[in-house]
């Protein structure tokens, strides 16, 4: 009897052995890549993100030529033209992107290539480093140079950002600039100091970005057309594909090396323009 | 009578549920589709894995199942929006698996295969639902592809649907599963 018991047991436990499972996961969990920007860019200035790899990044922007304080008989400066800029872009990989702009002010091209070079989270906080090389080709001055190499522009941006409290981002971007004003009598150049914040609200998808760009060393204008800091402010809305930004600043000048060249005009309130910036990404 | 309950008792062990596992060599295939504004989402992914223990002469008996897709590796077309699926939607730096732990609870013998029913624990996004899942197993050489089509309400796991100018996305995301499943011993 007991062995008949023994051997019933034996089947159950059998049974009970068989039904387990042999499956083991074939592959290790994929981590999720951070970012701390949604965007490459924030209003003006370059973030550490570059493009996902293989996304072609088209966008256009304009700065209105009229203050906002003119009111309703210029539609808040509408009426008076606009600055204008269209870009192109592209994610070589998931850290290099490459970038190709004009803007209409002096027909200024930049070629730009952006590399993230580092990122961790083991500071106790996300950061992320990139450096951000240009050139740009001024194709309509506004004066004339016999040598061509004049209207040549060079930057180096390099770029930090970081993530507070999993909403705030931060980053500051020193930049060297050099021929800041082509059409100026002596070699001209700037060392800008790009800051910036961005805050996210929560799972929406809009962000409110503050951002200056001040000059610490080189161009300040001449005598009679000062150059002054520029400062911006504005909203982001993101949605998935598209970016787009509504801003006002006192600096009507898109190019990268336009904008950290200053403004001249100085910020205050009569001074301030509105802006926007439209981006799309496609998959190619 | 007690030969008889050994004979019975070997005869269920003869009829030992088989276990299939996803065959990651084939073309498998989840699909994740949601309505938003501006944009509609469609995330695509091969990394689906887990595991059927059934049998095949009556696959509802005693049966088990754990299928997982590993959310990272879902990609929509446009990297932007695969990080946006990732941040705003899916938070898959906390919750990098979804999985399906169940069993098959209708059963209805087709031409192909089987017509099936399973029910059990939808994980997704870190919350656990009770779920209902129709799907269809038709017989291939080394085992099943399994089909099926259900949908997920995004409340049910609190994902929070977030809201572009006051635009909400669709509050059920469609799961589409397509694999492949072969017999290991």
């Amino acid at each position: 009897m007991k062995i008949y018991l023994f051997i019933i047991l034996v089947s159950f436990s059998l049974n009970s052995i068989f039904a387990q499972s042999k499956w083991k996961r074939s592959e290790e969990i994929v981590e999720a890549p951070f970012t701390i920007f949604k965007s490459p860019q924030t209003l003006n200035l370059h973030t550490a993100e570059v493009l996902p790899k293989g996304d072609l990044f088209y966008g256009i922007s304009h700065r209105f030529n009229g203050p906002v304080s003119d009111g309703y008989s210029t539609f808040f400066g509408l009426d008076n033209g606009a600055a204008m800029r269209t870009e192109l872009a592209y994610g070589i990989n998931d850290k290099m992107m490459i970038t190709l702009a004009r803007a209409n002010r002096e027909a200024n091209h930049d070629l730009q290539f952006k590399y993230k070079f580092y990122q961790t989270k083991s500071l106790g906080l996300p950061l992320m480093f990139a450096v951000n090389l240009g050139a740009a080709y001024i194709s309509n001055p506004q004066i004339e140079r016999s040598d061509k190499s004049e209207q040549f522009q060079y930057f180096g941006t390099v770029i930090i950002n970081a993530m507070l409290f999993d909403k705030l981002a931060i980053g500051v971007t020193p930049t060297f600039l050099h021929n800041t004003i082509a059409f100026a009598d002596c070699k001209t150049y700037s060392l800008n100091i790009g800051s910036y914040i961005q805050y996210y609200l929560g799972d929406d998808m809009t962000s409110f970005i503050l951002e200056g760009a001040n000059t610490v060393s080189g161009w300040r204008g001449n005598g009679t057309t000062p150059f002054y800091d520029t400062y911006s402010f504005g909203v982001e809305f993101e949605t998935g594909g598209h970016f787009f930004k509504l801003l006002l600043s006192n600096s009507n000048f898109l190019n990268q090396s336009q904008i950290l060249g200053g403004s001249p005009n100085v910020f205050k309130l009569d001074n301030l323009v509105f802006g926007f910036q439209i981006t799309r990404n496609f998959g190619l | 009578m007690i030969k008889f309950i050994l004979i019975t008792i070997f005869l269920l062990n003869s009829t030992f549920a088989d276990e299939f596992h996803v065959d990651k060599d084939k073309k498998n295939m989840v699909k994740f589709i949601s309505d938003a504004p501006i944009e509609d989402f469609e995330g695509v992914t091969s990394n689906i894995d887990g595991y059927l223990i059934g049998n095949p002469s009556n696959i509802k008996e005693d049966s088990e199942l754990y299928f997982e897709v590993q959310l990272n590796t879902l990609e929509t077309g446009i990297g932007l929006r695969d990080r946006h699926m990732r941040e705003n939607y899916l938070h898959t730096d906390k919750y990098p698996l979804t999985h399906f732990t169940g069993k098959i609870i209708e059963a209805k013998k087709t031409p192909e295969g089987w017509d099936v029913k399973v029910s059990g624990e939808m994980f997704v996004h870190g919350v656990k639902k009770k779920q209902t899942i129709k799907g269809e197993m038709i017989k291939t050489s080394k085992g099943y592809r399994v089909k099926s089509s259900f949908i997920v309400a995004l409340t049910d796991h609190k994902i929070e649907v977030p809201s572009l100018m006051f635009q909400k996305i669709d509050e059920n995301m469609q799961l589409e599963l397509d694999f492949y499943l072969m017999k290991v011993d």
